[in-house]
């Protein structure tokens, strides 16, 4: 993806030969863009991908995860259908609810509309990458404590969004957290025991 | 209703050079994708109209390092890539020293994870968010049907009182006013030309099926916006139904400067409650010269939405947008 192969000063003749080109009349500029095509298509085969399933590379809660799929399978289904990472959700599917919150390099991101294929090379975090030997993180342990859910469809993502609050923050206050949750939908309504288990958590922490 | 995304093929490019050859070779079947917030969304759905197919080809403008960027120099002003992530255009000291109201905008657009991931560009070239338009069943003006059903519809929220046409749509960007209040360029490119528009410029109006003067071949490159100068203040407010999430029902971005008291000039563009952002010129010319006081200030207010032809079922954005509009002139005012 991020691949910056060089190649050889070919795109130093590209650009240039582009740069004249706004001067160029029309008519001879057809013949130029067929010449450049050839060119491009020949630079461009690496980084042109699809739309059949292609092989890509994830780095998943530190692990490597090799996969083969489409272009238009979206980080989200890539986690859920082709590995067995069942920990962000699929609601809305639609960057509204919250429930696919992932970390993408450690920023709080909505997993179903963002191209699996565009992932890679970034550190990606889901709920599962959390608890450490079976030891839960004391915000999932507080969450469970001050009974911050009910049908839990949403803590994944709040969990994950509140993760990245401590990352920058690791003292919030309780506007911090009421806005590192504002992309997150909890239909139950228990947001007041979330924030309450974040400012428990980040006490535990601190302790 | 849960859809997958239709199958396309994806490209990243390096440079401008390589992604206006793309888009020009492809032309409508292409779509430049940076954030993909919206895209991936009217995708799923199968959204489309005139000059805005269902691509079959993405191309990703990510990867090119001018579009992320965000420089200043005193001569030229700001610079902002228009694939750089919202998130770091508000978390920019530079911003938020020099251009208040872009910080104050952009932390105020949707959520922490449409922020960490939605751009500058993206958030001006969205597409309505009016739920006739949206939904796959509905065929509305922008995608070729005949009239707008939000006119004779459901239009409380996310329409227009001023500028409406043939589509009643309010344009949904928080960051496009307060850029045009900025008076800020538009640099797009295509394989032939290199064009600057001023971003007040940029918008089609009501009557056209897409929002922007973008054709298909064309890649928004970056936004200018001009050194302001000393004395300047600015504010952005913005009404929505929850605080986060939401769309503006309406927001006011005030440029002005003054000298003491004295107002020597101001921009009032409206955001919310127009096809486009909407530069409140009557109420520009009120207060132009004047002393700001309460009084000239509730008539910059009632100025502003004096030319507003609201729909049937959203008179009540005319008083939310006057009484937005004095909020914002008075707290400029206090800030003296």
């Amino acid at each position: 993806m991020k691949d910056s192969k060089s190649k050889d000063g070919f795109s130093v003749s590209r650009r240039s030969f582009l740069k004249s080109f706004g001067t160029t009349a029309a008519a001879a500029a057809t013949v130029q863009v067929e010449a450049v095509a050839q060119e491009l298509a020949k630079a461009n085969a690496e980084q042109t991908y699809g739309p059949g399933a292609v092989p890509i590379t994830l780095n998943v809660n530190g692990k490597t995860l090799k996969l083969q799929v489409e272009p238009r399978v979206t980080l989200l289904e890539a986690l859920r259908n082709h590995s067995n990472l069942t920990g962000a959700k699929e609601v809305c599917d639609r960057a509204t609810c919250g429930a696919c919150t992932v970390l993408l390099d450690g920023a709080p991101i909505y997993s179903c509309s963002k191209l699996a294929i565009e992932a890679q090379g970034h550190e990606i975090t889901t709920v599962e990458g959390l608890a450490q030997d079976g030891e839960l993180e004391p915000l999932q342990q507080a969450f469970i404590d001050h009974d911050a859910l009910q049908c839990g469809y949403c803590t994944p993502g709040m969990i994950l969004s509140i993760e990245a609050l401590f990352r920058k923050i690791p003292q919030p206050t309780r506007d911090d957290i009421r806005n590192a949750i504002d992309g997150n939908l909890c239909r139950c309504g228990s947001y007041l025991n979330i924030i309450e288990a974040a400012l428990d958590a980040s006490a535990r922490r601190r302790d | 209703m849960l859809l997958e995304l239709p199958g396309f093929e994806h490209i990243d490019v390096r440079d401008f050079e390589e992604a206006v050859f793309w888009l020009d070779k492809y032309g409508e079947r292409a779509r430049v994708m940076a954030g993909g917030t919206d895209l991936l969304s009217l995708m799923k759905d199968r959204i489309e109209g005139p000059g805005f197919r269902i691509p079959q080809i993405l191309v990703n403008v990510k990867p090119v390092p001018e579009m992320n960027q965000l420089t200043w120099d005193e001569k030229s002003g700001l610079r902002i890539g228009a694939a750089l992530a919202l998130s770091h255009l508000s978390a920019s000291d530079l911003v938020i020293d020099k251009y208040g109201i872009l910080a104050q905008a952009a932390r105020s657009v949707g959520t922490t994870q449409i922020r960490n991931r939605g751009t500058v560009g993206g958030n001006i070239c969205q597409r309505p968010r009016c739920a006739y338009f949206r939904h796959p069943h509905f065929l509305c003006f922008k995608k070729g049907g005949e009239k707008c059903l939000a006119a004779a519809g459901e239009h409380r929220f996310y329409h227009s009182i001023f500028g409406n046409g043939k589509c009643v749509m309010a344009h949904p960007s928080d960051l496009a006013p307060a850029l045009v209040a900025l008076k800020a360029e538009a640099v797009v490119i295509s394989l032939r030309e290199e064009r600057r528009v001023p971003l007040r410029d940029f918008f089609c109006g009501a009557n056209q099926p897409i929002e922007t003067i973008l054709k298909p071949d064309e890649l928004l490159t970056e936004i200018v916006v001009p050194n302001q100068g000393i004395g300047i203040r600015q504010i952005f407010l913005k009404q929505r139904i929850r605080r986060s999430v939401d769309f503006a029902l309406s927001s006011v971005s005030v440029v002005a400067r003054t000298s003491g008291k004295i107002c020597e000039h101001a921009s009032i563009v409206l955001g919310g409650v127009s096809p486009f952002p909407y530069a409140a010129s009557e109420a520009e010319k009120t207060l132009r010269g004047k002393s700001l006081n309460e009084q000239i200030i509730a008539e910059a207010a009632e100025a502003a939405v004096s030319g507003a032809r609201p729909l049937p079922m959203n008179h009540f954005k005319v008083d939310l947008t006057k009484a937005l509009v004095k909020d914002a002139l008075l707290s400029i005012v206090e800030t003296e």
